[in-house]
């Protein structure tokens, strides 16, 4: 990959991608998005897999509809919507294929997630950055995905509550109260860490 | 949106801002590029997802070919039992209703008379009933004689002018299938038109 375009800005490399049909361009900009799509897309649905075969598919989309990239918006809000797309698609995919199954994780489940039945686990281990986080993760999967994809933007991506309005098409005011009922709903899920 | 209204949104979660802040990254696999770049030169535009889910209906085929088999076979058997209702029947249009049609008919004319000279005759229905008809005509240009017509009456014709018209067509000589105008001979042939229709009837009732 040529060093030419590392000091480029986003926009700058999807121009010449646009204009010149310049591979490299690309390559730049899928090696500086493919890791935060892939934590984005893998916090919201769970599966590193699966998570992987998005990114790829937006990828994808991205180099066969790169003129359908407009530059008065950033590229990040473009290629985050675009990827945010498919992973909801791919949670209406499970969700019709979970009503046939008998095990059905739907996100319905507002109880405190419970480190289990385990008296192995110590209680300081509470505390144990590992346990927390998967902890954590689950109750993630566990949040509506309305209110899920908006609180991972917002708390894990750190974009801002402008850029999560364009990403998702909703007005600010929609997003900040979504932000804030996923996080009472985690909050409630992580009862037994976050006392009240 | 001042920085006071972000900090207004954020009281009361900061401690589980900060732990999703601080999850540990996932990233993408180390020949992420390396895929996404041979699928892009080989045309491989197609989503993993379509791929999986198309390959996934297969299993779909054995249960839908049997619901069909089981439709069609249900179909197959409801049509053929509607015919087989009846054990006698095989498929051949039964005569019934024509032989029962049939008048009970004896031409009673005696000798050529001039009052029915229109080639008219007169018919004894079942119920006794006595009645003119004109006989069917018979074609022109047959030569041959219907027999079961003149058994059963339709085509006699005691008349010796009309005689011409259902045999011999003006072979005034030819008389052997005209009935005879002794009554015990018109009698004796009642009776035996009797005794097949009641055997025609038994036939089809078995």
């Amino acid at each position: 990959m040529s060093t030419k375009y590392k000091g480029w800005t986003d926009e700058e490399l999807i121009k010449e991608f646009q204009d010149s049909n310049t591979l490299d361009a690309y390559e730049v900009l899928v090696k500086r998005y493919k890791d935060p799509l892939t934590n984005f897309v893998f916090r919201f649905i769970g599966d590193k897999d699966v998570s992987t075969d998005i990114v790829q598919d937006t990828m994808i989309k991205f180099y066969l509809n790169k003129d359908s990239y407009k530059s008065f918006a950033k590229f990040s809000t473009w290629i985050y919507t675009i990827a945010g797309n498919l992973a909801k698609n791919e949670l209406k995919r499970r969700k019709r294929r979970t009503i046939l199954s008998l095990n059905s994780s739907s996100g319905d489940d507002d109880r405190p997630l419970e480190i289990g039945d385990d008296s192995v686990i110590d209680p300081d281990r509470l505390a144990d950055g590992e346990i927390k986080n998967v902890l954590i993760q689950k109750a993630l999967l566990k949040v509506k995905p309305v209110y899920r994809e908006v609180v991972i933007l917002r708390d894990i991506q750190e974009f801002s509550y402008e850029e999560i309005s364009e990403m998702t098409n909703l007005s600010i005011g929609t997003v900040k109260s979504r932000i804030n009922r996923g996080r009472s709903q985690l909050q409630k899920l992580l009862k037994n860490i976050y006392k009240e | 949106m001042g920085i006071k209204d972000q900090n207004n949104m954020d009281n009361g979660y900061e401690k589980l801002s900060k732990d999703l802040k601080n999850l540990p990254k996932v990233n993408a696999p180390d020949d992420f590029e390396y895929k996404l770049m041979v699928k892009i030169q080989n045309g491989q535009f197609e989503t993993a997802k379509v791929k999986n889910e198309s390959g996934k209906l297969w299993k779909f085929i054995p249960a839908t070919a049997v619901a069909l088999s089981a439709l069609i076979i249900f179909f197959v058997v409801q049509e053929t039992s509607v015919n087989n209702g009846n054990p006698y029947f095989d498929g051949i249009e039964q005569p019934v209703a024509k032989t029962d049609n049939i008048p009970d008919t004896v031409n009673l004319r005696g000798p050529a008379s001039p009052a029915i000279d229109d080639g008219s005759y007169l018919v004894i229905h079942p119920n006794d009933v006595v009645k003119k008809e004109k006989p069917v005509t018979a074609r022109p240009r047959l030569k041959g004689v219907d027999v079961d017509g003149l058994i059963d009456g339709s085509l006699i014709n005691r008349s010796g002018l009309n005689r011409q018209h259902v045999v011999g067509h003006g072979n005034k000589s030819f008389n052997g299938f005209l009935v005879d105008k002794d009554r015990k001979e018109i009698e004796r042939l009642r009776a035996r038109l009797d005794s097949i229709k009641a055997e025609k009837k038994k036939k089809i009732a078995n």
